[in-house]
């Protein structure tokens, strides 16, 4: 399978995801960065707390495959 | 004042007292607990228990591909909760989040000695009233407390039961722990990070500022299920660690 890394855009800022993840395919990579991306926009709702980031980039071996908003995760 | 130091690195086989170490020693075989290795599977008959002395095991709730934390067992306890209550099995999983080794015994020799011996009973259960306290105080964060709050308190919990403030744990332990998508595990590891409690590299989480992760943590309820350990057991192992560096 192959090995998705999902970096955390944060304005000019891009934090690494240092392990990765094994995932059959970019289908079920973008499933996964969508649902995260529920996940801390719920936490931001709930607790008014503002963990950084703008975006999920999907990351495989050879360079950015795509990009998902946080902001747009819950309307998709 | 002890005359040897212990033969056991495990809090349970040290604060067991000597007619009861004595019923299970025979039955007790040191092994590695590699990383993943499955100790309890759902509805499956418990075949083995074991008395962590290295290392973190996790009882883990799934259901339909979900999956969350519901317990955390180290160097002060022991896995096969079920066995010691009278079960055979339980709905959980039961596997290794880190690394280590332990003392196992096979569920069958640890059943006669349970029914034998009732302080040995009495003294298990206590470990098992600490667990469940250790699970309603899990339930209660995953409900109400935010997500750096939730992981400082599974990192401290972590690090009490290890020797150093290195954490070899990695964001898919720390997914099921947390009990979100693994991605956004990166986001809530750099909370505490930008905060200059941890330091994150792959594979491992170093503690840089305990006291501060504690204070974090003290919202999310830490400390409460380690004095119910304390009131059970004696002293948490993380207790006399704190007790042996004001030293």
């Amino acid at each position: 399978m192959p090995k998705y890394f999902f970096h955390v855009r944060n304005g000019d800022e891009l934090i690494e995801d240092p392990e990765g993840m094994e995932l059959p395919n970019v289908v079920a990579a973008r499933a996964e960065a969508t649902q995260a991306a529920r996940d801390v926009v719920a936490e931001r709702v709930r607790f008014g707390s503002n963990p950084k980031g703008d975006a999920f980039e999907i990351w495989d071996e050879n360079g950015l495959i795509e990009s998902v908003s946080l902001r747009d995760s819950f309307s998709s | 004042m002890q005359a040897f130091p212990p033969v056991y690195k495990n809090s349970l086989l040290q604060k067991m007292c000597a007619r009861d170490v004595a019923l299970i020693e025979p039955h007790l075989i040191r092994c590695a607990m590699p990383l993943r290795m499955g100790i309890e599977r759902s509805n499956v008959p418990i075949s083995s228990v074991y008395f962590i002395e290295a290392g973190i095991a996790s009882i883990v709730a799934k259901h339909l591909g979900r999956d969350a934390e519901t317990g955390l067992i180290g160097n002060e306890g022991m896995t096969g909760a079920s066995v010691v209550m009278g079960g055979d099995r339980t709905p959980h999983e039961c596997y290794i989040q880190m690394a280590g080794e332990g003392m196992r015994i096979d569920a069958g020799p640890l059943s006669d000695a349970l029914c034998k011996s009732p302080t040995l009973r009495l003294f298990l259960l206590g470990f098992v009233q600490s667990l469940y306290v250790q699970t309603g105080f899990t339930a209660l964060v995953n409900a109400r407390c935010n997500l750096h709050e939730r992981l400082a308190r599974w990192l401290l919990m972590c690090a009490d039961r290890t020797t150093d403030g290195r954490l070899g744990i990695t964001h898919e332990f720390l997914s099921v722990m947390l009990g979100m998508r693994r991605p956004g595990v990166t986001i809530a590891v750099q909370v505490l990070e930008g905060m200059q409690l941890i330091r994150a590299t792959r594979g491992l989480i170093e503690i840089r500022n305990r006291q501060g992760l504690e204070q974090i943590a003290a919202s999310a309820g830490y400390g409460r299920a380690e004095s119910e350990y304390g009131r059970l057991m004696g002293l948490h192992p993380a207790a006399q660690y704190a007790s042996a560096q004001q030293l």
